[in-house]
């Protein structure tokens, strides 16, 4: 009996083993041993141009500002992305009183997370273009007189079109989370106590929804955010080489005949895993952040 | 909000979250469609025939991202719910839970960038098998964060129960584990699913265009300027997630 439970126990403890082991090799080890490579890779110790301890390729990227304008650009069409479809699916949450997703025909806002981001990205550019669909509207309205007049929207500086089409994602993403927060919170009873004890409309809607909605959600907003500084598909459709968002850049640097640029691309690399891994422990540490 | 205003707002949103699929269907159908037509000149089957020929052969692609991404869904959900539920019993459940997050939100092409040295020296690089791993490495993290919340007390009590009358590791998954969590269960395979279904930059990257996925060929056809076959490709990859949406809306909310 004692040697089946000895047997029992050994089984246990293997299982235990073999799950741990599975997990850390398959997310720890991946990351950092990409990380490892990145790094030598961009001070000389590794990969075809290999020749020795050097710093030159990151001095490089910092004096021509490379870096900084990569990590400016995605930061901008990720804030504006995030701030304007929070905002909206906020604004549109509060005035349903949290019964968005109750209404009929709701589930249409299910639509946009049914589409990849690059089938979107496709819709945008032929919707947005000088020789797309809004251009013909203004054409036939007699708004322009031909596509050259037609405002730059896609393929900009500014990133309209990765920013549309960020939008409509999020936006879609955001109401259905933030009507099931205002639901699973009762925040609507939250507004109706603090309206009987004398609130306004507005004093409840800032002292009580909005760090009430804040505080639960903002762990979601934080990892949404970093998927869009990280997005690929849709700069890579809709943006253009200068600006150029951060993933599309490192690609672009890796694919080139320049081997010069694979040290630089791989210094990025690295520097945003580090950033992300960063990012990740801060919104662990924070209070009410990641599980 | 005034009601009338409030029924223009819900008009424009549904509009705007309907447009995208309609304006691809008739992208689809459409014979010829520029500047300046706000609708196509005429209507005609011909794209979706020539998407299933052998040169486009889109049907074979599809086939393929289908078997990548259930195998990659099997694989993962069954693999997170087995590493999951020790992480749950774990003293350094936090700190493995943690390291799930990190590939979890790298972005994926820099993921492939970053690690596709490993990828060339084990000669999956451009493979199927290769795609297939990569995909694996971003859906298994996801399914790990899915179940994170998962193995409360009352579960893992009633597995320990199980352990106490006799049952055997295998017999306690099948029998106890299971069957008390279909749901979850259904929610992970469907969600890890979609994310190997929805990559185009790992798949890319990883397969060097090699490896058909569906995905790869919309950028293709959109790329080499074929608009009409690229909404095809474009629909068929949403058929899928709009199946999903039919059957459980719960399917296509990832992320939280």
């Amino acid at each position: 009996m004692r040697i089946l439970e000895k047997k029992s126990l050994k089984i246990r403890y293997l299982h235990r083993k073999a799950g741990l082991t599975l997990h850390v090799l398959l997310t720890l080890l991946p990351l950092a041993a990409g990380a490892v490579y990145a790094l030598l890779y961009s001070v000389g110790l590794a990969g075809s141009l290999a020749a020795g301890f050097t710093l030159r390729y990151w001095e490089s990227l910092v004096s021509r500002g490379t870096l900084w304008q990569t990590f400016a650009y995605s930061a901008y069409i990720m804030g504006v992305s995030i701030v304007l479809s929070y905002a909206s699916a906020l604004a549109m949450v509060i005035s349903a009183r949290g019964r968005l997703m109750e209404r009929k025909g709701s589930r249409i806002f299910y639509l946009p997370l049914a589409m990849p981001a690059l089938v979107l990205a496709f819709f945008a550019f032929r919707f947005l273009s000088g020789g797309g669909w809004l251009a013909s509207l203004a054409f036939g309205s007699g708004l322009i007189a031909s596509p050259q007049e037609f405002p730059e929207l896609v393929n900009d500086p500014y990133g309209l079109g990765i920013i549309f089409v960020h939008f409509l994602l999020a936006f879609a993403f955001f109401s259905i989370y933030l009507d099931r927060v205002y639901a699973n919170e009762r925040i609507e009873e939250q507004v109706q106590s603090a309206q009987l004890l004398g609130a306004g409309y507005r004093q409840s809607l800032r002292r009580v929804v909005w760090p009430m909605i804040l505080r639960k959600t903002w762990p979601a907003i934080s990892l949404y955010g970093l998927f869009v500084f990280g997005s690929y598909e849709v700069p890579l459709l809709l943006g253009r080489s200068t600006p150029e968002m951060l993933s599309v850049r490192i690609v672009r640097m890796l694919s080139r005949f320049n081997l010069d640029d694979r040290p630089e691309a791989f210094a990025i690399v690295f520097a945003y895993m580090m950033l992300t891994v960063l990012l990740v422990f801060l919104l662990r540490k924070s209070k009410g952040g990641l599980r | 909000m005034k009601p009338v205003t409030g029924k223009i707002l819900w008009a424009l949103l549904a509009s705007l979250f309907v447009l995208p699929a309609a304006y691809l269907l008739l992208l689809s159908f459409s014979a010829s469609w520029h500047f300046p037509l706000l609708f196509p000149d005429a209507l005609t089957g011909k794209w979706w025939s020539l998407g299933f020929t052998s040169r486009f052969a889109l049907l074979g692609s599809m086939g393929l991202s289908l078997g990548i991404a259930a195998g990659v869904s099997l694989l993962s959900t069954f693999a997170a719910f087995f590493s999951s539920r020790w992480m749950a019993l774990s003293r350094y459940r936090s700190a493995l839970l943690l390291s799930a997050y990190f590939p979890f939100v790298l972005s994926p092409v820099v993921l492939a960038a970053a690690t596709y040295i490993f990828f060339v020296r084990l000669g999956w690089n451009g493979t199927v098998a290769g795609v297939a791993f990569a995909h694996f490495l971003i859906a298994y993290p996801y399914a790990v964060i899915l179940f994170s919340g998962y193995w409360n007390e009352r579960l893992l009590t009633m597995d320990a129960l199980a352990a106490t009358l006799g049952a055997g590791s295998f017999q306690r998954y099948r029998r106890v584990l299971f069957p008390l969590s279909r749901g979850v269960l259904a929610l992970a395979l469907f969600q890890t699913f979609l994310i190997s279904w929805f990559e185009y930059g790992l798949s890319s990257y990883i397969g060097l265009g090699r490896v058909p996925v569906l995905t790869v060929e919309v950028y293709r056809y959109i790329s080499e300027a074929n608009p009409h076959v690229a909404a095809v490709a474009s629909l068929l990859l949403v058929f899928p997630p709009l199946l999903m949406l039919w059957v459980n809306k719960r399917f296509l909310i990832r992320l939280i």
